[in-house]
């Protein structure tokens, strides 16, 4: 038997685990020990927004299913990259996400690039939100923070928004947003300050946010 | 060129939406790691930019995706050819891969005698009760000749690992690289309860033929081997580690758990570089 051990170190262990109960980080705590099982209840609760952003990027399912597939298999072999002390799991997870995207948005060439770069009219929804999946993963875990983020995005002024979208979901460097909408640099960085600065109240007004961990 | 914090701070909206320039990019992020304050705003700024994601019009996956994703993130990695004995390149397939998951899922945690009893001839784990260094080398010999169950080896890995975190008594340490391999990592988890212990090791080096990785428990007087591993094409290694016998050779307090290379074949004494460490205080 393994004898001293386990006298030192972290304890993990917290009796009977229910997978779909834990936090994100508790979580990815246990895919850095390739533990499948809470690689399986990220997949169930991410999936889906996974391949969203994506989609939102590069508006094709197949080639968004191949970029989501990217996405999980780094979370799995790489999961020590997510650092929890520098915040949200999510966050970090929609940062990966984006830019492997942007990435795929940009090695398939001027086609894709210029046929699908973000409008304003891609900001309505695709799905009504009343009719939104009732995936219970979504539901319970993300849903809330999805209406809020949306709540605070209502309120941007729409070329404030477009710049950013431009920006986030193009891939597009304020120079090259200034020159698609045909204004002036300064005029851009503005909007991208405000904007973000104005999403940023919106969201720190609504304490207690995502609580995935 | 340094930039001011001042004027990190102006970019920083714009570079956590990626609207910067190689430049200016460049500039800001090599600010960060000297400025605690920057970092702390740069943080905020990615939590903001993230939440664009978060609200994207949702599409339901496709319900191939989890599936595709399942198989490929744990269907091992393709290895060289030349380099490994002939079994070795016979990892599962994705749609052997696919058919373990499928029924590993489920099952894991309900029958927990029933895995260890797996684990008992499981060519995953690795080691155990091993009294010579020859009996050592030959179970290593014998998961080289039963690569080709390495279906079976990754259900009976996943069952290990789960018997032994939702243990009470589950515990870890965070290994780091050595000067040798700055860059790897690796956690050490084990349950006394469970009298198992699973290593994953990131970011190895990669071996030469015939050598191996080793996993040595460091008392004060003696190093004593509590397994070997293999490495893939990215430096993942994993080693399940069970019914340790440390009566025999341990005089003195665990001091440290070590990873090294080592020379395939002998293996009663370390003598090897050390690539991974974690002291216990
Ligand atoms: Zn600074």
């Amino acid at each position: 038997m393994i004898s001293n051990p386990g006298a030192v170190g972290e304890r993990i262990g917290d009796g009977a685990v229910n997978y779909a109960d834990l936090r994100d980080d508790e979580l990815m705590d246990r895919v850095a020990l390739q533990d499948l099982a809470a690689f399986e209840a990220i997949y169930d609760r991410f999936g889906d927004l996974v391949f969203s952003v994506a989609m939102r990027v590069v508006g094709d399912p197949s080639i968004a299913e191949d970029i989501a597939q990217d996405v999980f298999v780094r979370v799995w072999r790489r999961p020590e990259l997510f650092d929890v002390k520098r915040g949200k799991f999510v966050t970090w997870l929609m940062s990966v996400t984006r830019n492997r995207s942007i990435d795929e948005r940009r090695s398939r060439g001027r086609r894709l690039r210029h046929e699908s770069l973000p409008s304003i009219d891609d900001e309505e929804e695709v799905i009504p939100s009343g009719n939104e999946r009732d995936d219970p993963a979504v539901a319970t875990v993300i849903a809330d923070d999805r209406a809020a983020v949306r709540a605070a995005m209502e309120i941007l002024p729409p070329e404030q928004k477009l710049a950013i979208h431009l920006a986030y979901f193009g891939g597009l460097t304020q120079q090259e947003v200034a020159e698609r909408l045909g204004q002036p640099l300064g005029t851009v960085k503005t909007r991208i300050r405000l904007g973000m600065q104005k999403m940023r109240g919106a969201l720190e007004a609504r304490e207690g946010s995502y609580r995935g961990n | 060129m340094p930039i001011t914090c001042e004027e990190v701070r102006d970019n920083l909206d714009a570079w956590a939406i990626g609207a910067l320039d190689a430049d200016d990019t460049a500039a800001l992020e090599g600010h960060l790691p000297g400025c605690a304050d920057c970092t702390l705003a740069a943080d905020a700024a990615r939590s903001t930019a993230s939440a664009l994601a978060l609200a994207v019009p949702l599409h339901a996956a496709p319900s191939s995706l989890k599936t595709r994703v399942l198989s490929s993130a744990t269907a091992p990695q393709q290895r060289p050819v030349s380099k490994r004995p002939a079994a070795w390149r016979y990892w599962p397939s994705a749609a052997a891969a696919v058919a373990v998951i499928g029924v590993g899922i489920g099952a894991w945690g309900v029958n927990a005698q029933n895995d260890l009893n797996n684990l008992e001839d499981s060519r995953a784990v690795a080691l155990s009760s091993a009294s010579t260094a020859e009996s050592q080398y030959a179970t290593v010999s014998t998961q080289l000749v039963m690569a080709s169950d390495a279906n079976e080896e990754l259900a009976d890995t996943q069952d290990a690992v789960t018997e032994i975190v939702t243990q009470p008594d589950a515990a870890r340490v965070a290994m780091e690289g050595t000067e040798r391999s700055e860059e790897s990592s690796g956690r050490y988890v084990w349950s006394s309860a469970a009298g198992m212990g699973s290593l994953v090791a990131l970011s190895l080096p990669p071996l030469a033929e015939d050598e191996t990785y080793c996993l040595w428990l460091v008392y004060e007087t003696d190093w004593v081997l509590a397994g070997t591993f293999d490495v893939d094409e990215e430096g993942t290694g994993r080693l399940i580690v069970k019914d340790l016998d440390t009566t025999s050779a341990t005089v003195g307090a665990l001091t440290a758990y070590a990873v090294s290379i080592e020379p395939s074949g002998d293996l009663d004494e370390h003598s090897g570089e050390v690539v991974l460490r974690a002291d216990i205080p």
